[in-house]
């Protein structure tokens, strides 16, 4: 703005030099210029990777290539845990109700007056003569006959009736009067149905002593409320000798009911236990694996409950040896609500997850194998409502062990033959390469059983064979295929995998010519005989998630080489892209390429750079040939050799650039003929480097605004 | 008595002082607007410094028009070797072919200069009978360059290195400078006639603020370009400082100073008159969010150096050519720092006599500035005044950063309004691929 009004004022000049300016739309100036862009040393460091490469004593370098070709994972294959499930059905003849007690008293007093009230004259003078004489002595009379009226106990604060399986009652018969008593009937019956539960006669029972009974009650049907009725008992009297006389001595009664095992019960059911089972599950596990133990990866315990016992449950299921990872015993609990008829069960269907466990599978005697011990606990709740329980109400309890993945395993593995192939393996090594021949002084292949599994096994390696294309050689190694190979097992503690070794060369197999075939597959065939001595009886085999046999491929190269058009590709990215201002400004040019060759290799190469569709933008570089160094006396290169060319880039091809993707370089590598003089195999040493530079020589404009 | 009235009485003291101060100031200012206007001749807005039009500018006869008002602008450029079509192409951001710059690579020497200069202004002057003194008040905003430079140095610039391939470059006694900033001038002159004789004593001060500030020096430096350009060989020692980058607001305080002018001048009768004039003598300071850079090393080129060939993308390679990427690779220090530069000062002295029974005037002067390289200018000028108010002049002269200059410059007065157009090169004007300077002013002064 400032300049324009400046300007105003010289406007004349502004007429001139405008004058100038619309005859050419540019501005600024051009410039050539000539300067490097981009220098790079390219070595054989750069093409692999620093563990790809070695160095011998004599800097001459070695190419070392490793790769599994092969894994077993033993822990998908070996451990399959198949699912386990139970349904059982428990019934009410496992209900048991608790122990009850109840006392029945009869006082001296008490039979005094009962025998006044009989009316009869010898009775009534008896019993007024007795209470007279209270505190005193007298000469008891022989009686018999002699009644006590039924007495009413109401026991329906436990039960209102039940009709027993089996049950007991029991207890202590005491006479606390002065005088033996004889021929002692008394009866138990329920008070409103009016059946008979006891019915005993007790011989004799001396004076101040008690004797003890014990009535079984199975099969009997027994109400709350029952009538006690001492219906006769006799007395001899004092034998003429003066007893003391108490009217508040007693006859007592004492007893429980116990054991009580019922078909149908009507009562207030206190909190008790209607089950507790315990048993061992044994699974079969397919290849003969004999398992003492488990640690799961993942699983779950479903439990199923359908009850139709009309009152609240709780179920306990234990998985008897099991334990998280904090030593938490596997123990899950689950409400059962009371079923709204018999004829309509209450339903619970529980998850529980099972990862981080270790399980125990010896059984509950830890003398077996493959077996889970478990228990289950059922409980009633109280709800302090009257239920009726009958013999058809049942607890069907259906549990299992789903998807159980161990990520351990211990115990015998089980003998099996596992046969691996024929398989393909991409080997990428050469993956670059495109075509031509390479000669190879030396390949030196280690084959790595690498062991990370507790179970011993042999290998036989039935093929080995290297593809290129349609052209295939198989590896010719007397003293490796189809030979038994022992693998041992690998350490648990700590864990250690075994690594078994099969050394491949040029003399003892035909490993060289494999590898010179320049191979993109391997294709092998494989067999692996597990635990082929059997079971020792250890149980000391393991495998766990990450237990798996790898055949490795342990290769080195030594770059000892001839080459005829060895021929590689690959693939760059290429993207000037058009953001950048400062290229706007190159109005086209050349760039330079300048190669200091320092290896003994002769390289001709192609640069085609396509856009990213894959069209074909524009060829940079065509048979651009870097020439090889030479050689010494000793074959080593001791100077290099430089080599230029020149890629002319246009302004309109600069555009066309602007749309590159991807540079694809190929180049072809040849020892050259009269280098071969040295030997028949060219070395690559440590220090050999090729030097490419990229120069710029370039029409720029510059548009300096002042 | 409380504080606030305190400071409120010292404000107005202080007011009070600054007033007068300023009153001071715009008397000097006024008089130096009569000087420039009355006898120096449009030396503001005429770098060559030619005095021109001296008839119709002592007409502003401040007895009985005690105002005037004048817009001016300026424009001029001078050099021994770059044609003005170069600097045209530069300023007004035309396109330099390989013919233009083969003429100025022809005319090239060991050591050559070029600087330019744009201005405009607005001046508002008035005379005080009560003080007896002319004051003025004088917006200016001016932009020049500077630069002096070997012969190596302008083809490397221009041509590149190609030309250079397998040699050397040298690089000696670089100087590039350009400064734009807006001057606010206030001046008085006091007039003193006694008798036949009449001295003018006159003084100006000036704030000044820039917003645009660039400076390059390069010494004992050079380039060697390895065939096929494998390398370059850079030696350097050089310094810059840079202002302007991503600042062109026109009013940003990037950099602020002051300068003063002076004038002294003694006039006998009609007859003659002997003038000194010295201008910007004063500075700018930049504050310390300038940029220096500094480098003083060695390197050898190669290019960006790529680690893995196999890995990279190309843009990468631009990218790493970014300014600061390459500053880095120069090791040159980039740092923020304020700093001073100190303006070049312009001497003058002239002599004008009065001839042709005080029809004509013809002048000689010479001037010279503090600038590197710059040789002191000689020039002479005469002018005549026809009929109807009309002045015409035709001026001569030699030195500075140019060979020789032919001006001519036309005045007309039409009411009170004095318009003048003019050049002290106008051959560089209309045939600029062949002249190395040129110039164009105009002006109209107004007086009421």
């Amino acid at each position: 703005m400032k300049h324009k009004i400046a300007y105003l004022f010289i406007l004349l000049i502004v007429v001139i030099i405008s004058a100038n300016s619309c005859r050419n739309k540019e501005s600024g100036w051009n410039t050539n210029l000539l300067a490097p862009i981009a220098t790079a040393e390219l070595s054989i460091a750069n093409l692999v990777s620093d563990s790809m490469l070695t160095t011998n004593s004599d800097n001459s370098l070695n190419l070392v290539y490793k790769n599994t070709i092969y894994g077993f994972d033993f822990s998908k294959s070996l451990i399959d845990i198949p699912d386990t499930g139970i349904s059982k059905a428990f019934r009410l003849d496992s209900l048991k109700l608790p122990q009850q007690d109840f006392n029945v008293r009869f006082s001296l007093g008490q039979l005094c007056r009962q025998l006044i009230a009989s009316g009869s004259a010898g009775s009534v003078f008896l019993g007024n003569t007795i209470i007279s004489r209270n505190g005193g002595f007298m000469v008891y009379p022989a009686l018999t006959g002699l009644t006590v009226p039924a007495t009413n106990y109401d026991a329906s604060l436990y039960f209102r009736e039940i009709d027993l399986i089996s049950g007991f009652m029991d207890g202590w018969i005491k006479n606390g009067f002065p005088v033996t008593i004889k021929n002692v009937h008394f009866q138990v019956r329920n008070q409103i149905g009016g059946e008979v539960v006891i019915d005993d006669i007790i011989d004799s029972i001396a004076a101040r002593d008690s004797v003890f009974r014990v009535y079984n009650l199975s099969g009997q049907h027994v109400e709350g409320q029952f009538t006690f009725q001492l219906i006769n008992f006799d007395t001899p009297g004092s034998y003429g000798v003066n007893a003391p006389v108490d009217t508040s001595d007693q006859f007592e009664l004492d007893f429980r009911i116990f054991g009580f095992r019922a078909s149908s019960a009507t009562a207030v059911f206190p909190s008790i236990d209607v089950l507790a089972s315990t048993e061992d599950v044994t699974q079969e596990i397919q290849g003969g694996a004999k398992l003492t133990y488990i640690e799961a990866e993942e699983g779950t315990l479903h439990i199923y409950i359908a009850s139709s016992v009309q009152e609240g449950l709780t179920l306990t299921y234990t998985l008897e040896g099991a334990y998280d990872k904090m030593g938490r015993p596997l123990r899950v609990s689950s409400f059962v609500p009371p079923a709204p008829s018999t004829t309509t069960p209450s339903r619970i269907d529980r998850v529980f997850d099972l990862s981080g466990y270790s399980i125990d599978l010896t059984g509950k005697d830890h003398n077996t194998f493959n077996t889970y011990t478990q228990t289950i606990n059922a409980r009633v709740d109280s709800s302090g409502i009257e239920r009726t329980i009958t013999s058809s109400d049942s607890l069907t309890i259906s549990y299992s062990l789903e998807n159980i993945k161990p990520r351990l395993i211990k115990g015998y593995a089980g003998r099996d033959t596992l046969t691996i192939g024929p398989e393909t393996s991409n080997f990428d090594f050469f993956k670059n390469i495109l075509g031509g021949t390479i000669g190879l002084d030396d390949v030196k292949l280690s084959m790595s059983l690498e062991n990370g599994i507790g179970v011993e096994g042999d290998l036989v390696i039935e093929q080995f064979t290297a593809k290129r294309n349609t052209s295939s050689v198989a590896l010719a190694a007397p003293s490796v295929m189809n030979t038994r190979i022992r693998v041992n097992k690998a350490n648990e503690f700590p864990f250690r995998t075994t690594q078994t070794n099969i050394a491949l060369n040029k003399s003892n197999s035909n490993i060289t010519r494999l590898f010179e075939l320049l191979p993109d597959r391997l294709e092998y065939a494989m067999k692996v005989y597990v635990n082929p001595n059997g079971n020792d009886g250890t149980y000391q085999d393991f495998v766990n998630a990450n237990s798996k046999l790898n055949v490795n491929l342990n290769m080195e190269l030594p770059l000892s080489l001839v080459a005829n058009n060895l021929t590689l590709k690959d693939t760059l990215d290429f993207n000037i892209g058009n953001s950048l201002a400062d290229l706007e400004s190159i109005k086209g040019g050349a760039i330079n390429l300048i190669a200091d060759n320092g290896y003994p290799l002769e390289a001709n190469l192609d640069i085609i750079v396509y856009d990213e569709y894959g069209g074909v933008v524009d060829t940079l570089l065509k048979n651009y040939t870097i020439s090889a160094a030479g050689l010494n006396s000793s074959c080593r290169v001791d100077a290099s050799k430089k080599s230029y060319d020149k890629i002319v880039v246009s302004e309109s091809r600069m555009d066309n650039l602007k749309r590159a993707y991807k540079a694809v370089v190929i180049a072809k590598f040849s020892t050259k003929s009269n280098q071969t003089a040295c030997n028949s195999y060219l070395k690559i040493y440590s220090d050999y480097k090729l030097k490419l530079s990229l120069t710029a020589d370039f029409r720029y404009n510059i548009n300096a605004k002042f | 008595m409380t504080r606030k009235r305190f400071y409120s009485l010292f404000s107005m003291r202080l007011i009070s002082i600054v007033a007068l101060w300023i009153g001071i100031s715009n008397s000097l200012a006024y008089a130096q607007t009569t000087i420039d206007t009355i006898l120096s001749n449009q030396i503001l807005f005429d770098n060559n410094q030619l005095s021109i039009q001296p008839v119709l500018n002592q007409s502003w006869d401040f007895q009985h028009k005690k105002n005037c008002l004048t817009i001016q602008g300026a424009f001029y450029n001078q050099s021994n070797a770059v044609n003005t079509q170069v600097a045209h192409a530069l300023l007004f951001n035309s396109f330099i072919d390989e013919t233009i710059k083969e003429r100025t690579f022809k005319k090239l020497r060991t050591t050559n200069g070029y600087e330019d200069e744009a201005r405009w202004s607005l001046q508002y002057g008035h005379y005080s009978p009560k003080l007896k003194l002319a004051y003025f008040f004088h917006y200016t905003y001016r932009n020049m360059r500077q630069m002096v430079f070997n012969k190596e140095s302008f083809e490397f610039v221009f041509a590149g290195n190609k030309m250079f391939e397998g040699d050397t470059i040298s690089i000696n006694d670089l100087q590039f400078r350009y400064v734009a900033y807006n001057q606010l001038q206030f001046g008085l002159s006091k007039t003193i006639t006694k008798a036949n004789h009449r001295v003018v004593i006159g003084a100006a001060i000036s704030v000044l603020q820039s917003p645009q500030y660039l400076h390059l020096s390069a010494d004992r430096s050079s380039i060697y370009t390895a065939p096929y350009g494998e390398y370059l060989d850079v030696k350097y020692n050089m310094q810059a400082e840079q202002a302007n980058n991503g600042a062109p607001e026109f009013f940003s305080f990037k950099g602020t100073g002051m300068s003063a002018d002076m004038h002294v001048s003694y006039q006998k009768n009609q007859n003659w008159m002997l003038r000194f004039n010295v201008f910007d003598v004063g500075f700018i300071k930049y504050s310390n969010e300038i940029n220096s850079y500094k480098g003083d090393s060695a390197i050898k080129f190669e290019g960006i150096v790529i680690d893995n060939i196999l890995n990279f993308t190309t843009p990468t390679i631009f990218k790493d050519f970014k300014s600061d990427s390459l500053f880095k690779i120069l090791n040159i220090e980039n740092s923020k720092k304020s700093f001073i530069y100190i303006h070049p000062v312009t001497f003058q002295l002239c002599f004008s006599k009065s001839i042709i029974h005080n029809k004509g005037m013809i002048s000689i002067g010479i001037q010279h500035k503090t600038q590197s390289k710059y040789y002191p200018y000689v020039w002479s000028k005469f002018s005549y005044a026809c009929k109807h108010h009309f002045v015409p002049s035709v001026s001569v002269g030699f030195g500075g950063y140019s060979y020789y200059n032919l001006g001519i410059d036309l005045t007309k007065r039409i009411r009170i309004c004095d318009v003048s157009i003019g050049s002290t090169n106008i051959l560089g004007l209309f045939i600029p691929q062949h002249f190395t300077s040129s110039s164009l002013y105009f002006r109209a002064s107004f007086v009421f």
